[in-house]
């Protein structure tokens, strides 16, 4: 998949951050348009002006960066998400909860035997990871670095 | 959400053209198809374009008073396809040259053959299958 600043050409970190902007302000977009509130009410409710408001309905976003729209979402209590990768293709964020694309890869091994897994466990996580997967328990780790 | 996929028809000749545009134009056309992408709509900026084999859309921005930018997009089978991206002569960028307009025309009849080809295949891919 391209992606949209890339085929424009702007370099990877451009890219990455030009879209990580644009989708946060389609997110406080449909935000505003599903409000119903009117824009000098809901520019309160996010800590923006009238006039920035008009501006992200009608996609000019030239002027707001990713820390004004994140501090508009925070402002209205919207949950948000915003990731991205080593190439422009894997950024994303908007309203919500992302549900993580890449799959948690857990060897089930008997106890005592090194394991592997995208969490590493700490103190705190070792006995949640223990509770569902046949790991070793908090006080057996002498296979792991 | 699905993001739709971006298909440009020909990526090194699209890049050589938008090369040279301003860095705001290539901002503001990137943020537009980024919207398409999301499922959205670019607002004011795109127009729908008549008389071709499909529905076709144009991305519009004026640099100064003179120059106005193009990028004509169609959606089909969820994905986006950028058929072209020019510069217009006229100073509203209402008009088309001819040669601009055949130019497009070809193209989207070329990707409705393409599509077409592509949809009979699967058809029969799945009649083997039953």
């Amino acid at each position: 998949m391209k992606n949209a600043f890339s085929a424009f050409g702007f370099e990877a970190d451009d890219a990455t951050i030009d879209t990580l902007r644009t989708d946060l302000a389609f997110a406080l977009r449909q935000f505003i348009e599903r409000s119903q509130l009117g824009q000098v009410r809901v520019g309160k409710v996010l800590g923006l002006k009238q006039s920035v408001v008009s501006k992200i309905v009608r996609g000019d976003i030239k002027n707001l960066s990713v820390e004004r729209l994140i501090r508009a979402m925070v402002n209205a209590k919207i949950t948000g998400f915003a990731e991205w990768g080593e190439s422009p293709e894997l950024a994303r964020a908007g309203a919500g909860f992302r549900i993580a694309s890449t799959a948690t890869i857990v060897f089930t091994v008997p106890a005592g035997t090194p394991y592997f897994t995208d969490k590493l466990p700490t103190a705190s996580n070792v006995g949640d990871l223990s509770a569902n997967f046949d790991l070793p328990s908090s006080g057996d780790q002498s296979g792991m670095n | 959400m699905q993001e739709r996929p971006l298909e440009f028809w020909d990526q090194a000749e699209f890049s050589r053209i938008v090369r040279e545009w301003p860095d705001t134009v290539r901002r503001q056309f990137g943020n537009d198809l980024r919207i398409v992408q999301l499922g959205g709509h670019p607002g004011s900026n795109a127009k729908p374009l008549k008389g071709f084999a499909i529905p076709l859309w144009e991305l519009k921005h004026r640099e100064g008073q003179r120059i106005v930018y193009c990028t004509h997009y169609a959606t089909l089978s969820g994905k986006i396809f950028v058929l072209d991206a020019f510069e217009k002569d006229s100073r509203d960028g209402s008009t088309m040259r001819t040669s601009d307009k055949d130019r497009i025309e070809r193209r989207a009849k070329e990707l409705t053959d393409k599509m077409d080809a592509l949809k009979k295949r699967s058809n029969a891919a799945s009649r083997n299958l039953h």
